[in-house]
């Protein structure tokens, strides 16, 4: 461990709440979390306990980014049913470029 | 795909004949563009692969969610779109799957040595250090080890060392220790609260400890 990693631990410990949200709930607040994010709908309720959870998780950090950033490609249409399979990362375009349906 | 509420995704999940199947296939066929989407722009290990192995990867990932779907969609809470709730289904079983592939050699016993080593290389990080900062954070690691070592019990320790110093999964030190990501993750809430507590208890303060490390690595 190299210094630095050993004082983003240290902030990691004295970060330490007496109550935490654990995983299976963190999880299962995502989905509204991000969407809350996302939409301007407003902060989360429990936002500032999931925000604790996803500092001391990085597997639910992970799924944290993965939801912000399917749910952007949801946004910009590139989710909807295309003719075309999505190109892999050596044939994709520059530019990502599936063409528009309404979302579901 | 058919624009469905939520109540509508539902009702013709928990079907059973063709209003079912038809829910199931339109799923299937959307997680299977979403699945693409994150493994082609999340999963940068899968660069170079083929468009037909990722989708054959995809496929198997997509099947798994969607048992793990219908037999969660009584904890659907309704804070979200249908949608959204199913993207965390294939995100968690396309990370765990490719975490479970990229285990290193991880022996329990090796981690017991670990706590001493990590703690041990952040304390010898002293080059061109002033030698009584140098000595301040010997010290200070001296007191962490006695800290973790007196106050933590093993598991709670292999969890630590594991995810915390080595950066290893949740998902793989938990199954190293025969437990749940989320166990895993209350045994380490518990980890550190201990230490927490004897680091206050001890007077030392966040800043008191980086304020030894702040001015150089």
């Amino acid at each position: 461990m190299n210094p630095k990693e050993f004082t983003n631990w240290v902030n990691r410990i004295y970060a330490t709440k007496d109550r935490e949200l654990d995983c299976d709930n963190a999880q299962s607040l995502l989905p509204a979390y991000v969407e809350a994010e996302l939409n301007g709908s407003g902060i989360h309720p429990l936002a500032a306990e999931i925000e604790s959870h996803l500092l001391q998780c990085p597997d639910c950090t992970e799924t944290y980014q993965g939801l912000r950033y399917l749910l952007k490609m949801e946004a910009s249409g590139e989710l909807a049913p295309t003719d075309k399979e999505p190109a892999t990362a050596q044939s994709r375009p520059s530019e990502s470029k599936l063409t528009p349906v309404a979302t579901p | 795909m058919a624009k469905r509420t939520n109540e509508e995704w539902l009702q013709a999940l928990r079907q059973s004949g063709e209003e079912q199947a038809k829910a199931l296939e339109e799923l299937r066929d959307y997680l299977l563009r979403v699945a693409m989407v994150y493994l082609r722009d999340r999963r940068p290990e899968l660069t170079g692969l083929a468009s037909s192995e990722l989708r054959e990867m995809a496929k198997d990932f997509v099947q798994e969610a969607l048992l793990s779907i219908q037999d969660n969609l009584d904890t659907f809470r309704g804070d979200s779109k249908f949608t959204t709730w199913t993207y965390r289904f294939v995100i968690n079983q396309a990370a765990s799957e490719l975490r479970r592939r990229h285990y290193g050699t991880l022996s329990l016993d090796q981690l017991a040595e670990e706590e001493t080593a990590a703690l041990k290389s952040v304390a010898e990080a002293t080059a061109g250090l002033d030698p009584d900062l140098a000595a301040e954070r010997q010290d200070l690691m001296v007191q962490l080890l006695e800290i973790i070592q007196s106050e933590l019990n093993e598991r709670q320790r292999l969890a630590i060392v594991g995810v915390h110093f080595q950066g290893r999964s949740m998902q793989e030190v938990a199954d190293q220790l025969e437990t749940s990501t989320n166990t895993l993750y209350k045994i380490l809430h518990d980890a550190r609260k201990q230490i927490k507590g004897r680091l206050l208890a001890s007077h030392l303060g966040a800043g008191d400890i980086l304020a030894l490390f702040e001015t150089r690595w």
